[in-house]
């Protein structure tokens, strides 16, 4: 679109105002003034001249596209890779509210939303529990105690998707609750009278857990992830209240997130 | 060349309006004859040309769950929001089969639809017998099944018997639905399921020997649902 002149009126007094107007005006048209019309303007806008969205790995934060952008991260399934958490360490136990809640390395980026965007969340991980000593799968009838299997009573972690802005506050940190998760304690086979060739905790708390999200956010700098929040495994019996007792370290192994910011009709 | 040049006003010139005047409307004049020849390519995105490539459409069912029904033996659309339970605040208010209606269009190339979700899986079919029930769920395009997007999960354990604590097992499993469009006309999409009970009668949750302490119980359930439609230019 071209730029439009306000002329000045013969005859009418020129202030200091008249003048940083009218330039200031130009300057705003070749800096920044471009319309949407100007797409169609004469059809000289070509796909050479828009930028691809770039992919880019990890939270580094460089440059702004027209269109939006792409993050991911990934972690193999090595150990050296793996996000554990402790039963010592974590917020659960002595932390409350949001602040059980502990950004998953490796499923979290940050992202700069320079006007309101759409952003479009993915993320697969595989999660398990070990170490309860607590939960057994026999009880004393020699009867396998199948019921403990993803039995809500003995929760390992919850995972959920949250946004948070960094600004030094948590007044816009939001949990997308579809996006919640859950994993189960493992059981202890050790006591197992019926399969008596198996010892040791079972991993048959872990699961394949995937989820995704589409969420508008406003201009800002945000942390976009999974957290987790590791429990104690329940209150119900047989656990004890005393976190560290019963489930012990939660591993978060092989793991992706991919992150889309897209402008949207909001921009 | 940059086809934005100035007329610069010298000094001496006569002090009227007319000059100036004369200045700002070539400028504009010349602005209109901006293109491809003298606009970089890297300097586009900070002239805030910022369009959106993709259109979303999104629904969720935030924390609110539903029991799938017990018919079995066919593919039936998951239920609308309204009959889900169990959530906090509002409840969902998508339609039965979480649908979404499609056109790509003369502006879009192609969409990629997504929906995930965890489903809890308790119990078995008839009584006695040791076989679990197969769910299966799936998108429809138009109402034809899109065999690519089935995923099927049964209960992980054999012989799960709603008879006894010590015998009920469940399983909870995070599913995913991902299916690419290319197709330009108007489509509907919507989320099915079906169960197959291998002819050995109805299904049998375990609510009464592994009551969920949140959210419903039943042989089946669905909840925490996400669904979207990206389409992209």
């Amino acid at each position: 679109m071209a730029f439009t002149n306000t002329p000045f009126v013969d005859g009418n007094a020129i202030t200091e105002a008249d003048l940083k107007g009218r330039i200031g005006n130009f300057e705003t048209w070749l800096n920044g003034g471009s319309v949407t019309g100007d797409l169609s303007h004469g059809e000289w806008v070509t796909k050479g001249h828009v930028l691809r969205p770039e992919f880019i790995g990890g939270s580094d934060d460089r440059a702004e596209f027209c269109t939006g952008t792409t993050r991911y991260r990934v972690h193999t399934p090595d150990k050296v890779g793996a996000e554990i958490f402790h039963a010592e360490a974590r917020g659960g136990g002595s932390g409350s509210g949001s602040d059980n809640w502990e950004p998953v390395n490796g499923l979290n980026v940050t992202i700069k939303v320079y006007r309101p965007m759409t952003v479009i969340y993915t993320a697969s991980w595989l999660a398990w529990e070990t170490g309860n000593s607590a939960l057994q799968q026999c009880s004393g009838s020699n009867v396998l105690e199948t019921e403990f299997l993803n039995n809500p009573n003995y929760v390992a972690a919850d995972f959920a998707l949250y946004s948070q802005k960094m600004d030094g506050t948590t007044a816009s940190l939001t949990q997308y609750a579809a996006t919640r998760r859950r994993l189960y304690s493992s059981v202890k086979l050790t006591n197992d009278k019926q399969n008596t060739d198996i010892t040791g905790w079972s991993k048959s708390a872990g699961k394949q857990m995937a989820t995704h999200h589409v969420f508008d956010l406003t201009a800002g700098i945000y942390n976009v992830g999974i957290r987790c929040n590791p429990q104690n495994g329940g209150g119900g019996s047989p656990f004890v209240t005393a976190d560290g007792v019963n489930s012990q370290n939660i591993f978060v192994r092989a793991r992706s997130c991919v992150v889309d910011a897209h402008f949207n009709a909001a921009t | 060349m940059s086809k934005v040049s100035f007329t610069p006003i010298q000094p001496g010139d006569v002090a009227s309006i007319t000059a100036p005047n004369a200045t700002m409307t070539a400028t504009a004049t010349a602005t209109a004859a901006v293109n491809a020849e003298n606009v970089r390519q890297e300097g586009l995105d900070e002239r805030s040309i910022s369009f959106p490539l993709v259109s979303t459409l999104s629904h969720n069912s935030g924390d609110w769950a539903k029991n799938i029904t017990k018919s079995t033996s066919m593919w039936l659309k998951v239920p609308s929001g309204g009959t889900w339970t169990g959530g906090t605040g509002s409840a969902p208010t998508f339609s039965s089969g979480v649908p979404f209606s499609l056109t790509l269009g003369t502006n879009f190339s192609y969409a990629v639809i997504r929906y995930t979700f965890e489903v809890r899986i308790e119990g078995r079919v008839g009584s006695g017998n040791d076989v679990n029930e197969d769910l299966g769920f799936a998108l429809f395009r138009n109402n034809i099944l899109l065999p690519v997007t089935e995923r099927h999960i049964q209960n992980s354990v054999a012989k799960s018997q709603a008879a006894t604590k010590s015998q009920a097992a469940r399983s909870v499993e995070s599913v995913t639905l991902l299916f690419y469009h290319t197709l330009n006309g108007s489509y509907d999409f919507d989320l099915r399921y079906y169960i197959d009970n291998h002819g050995l009668g109805a299904l049998n949750p375990d609510a009464a020997n592994l009551g969920w302490v949140n959210g419903p119980s039943d042989a089946i359930t669905i909840s925490r649902l996400t669904a979207s439609v990206i389409k992209y230019k």
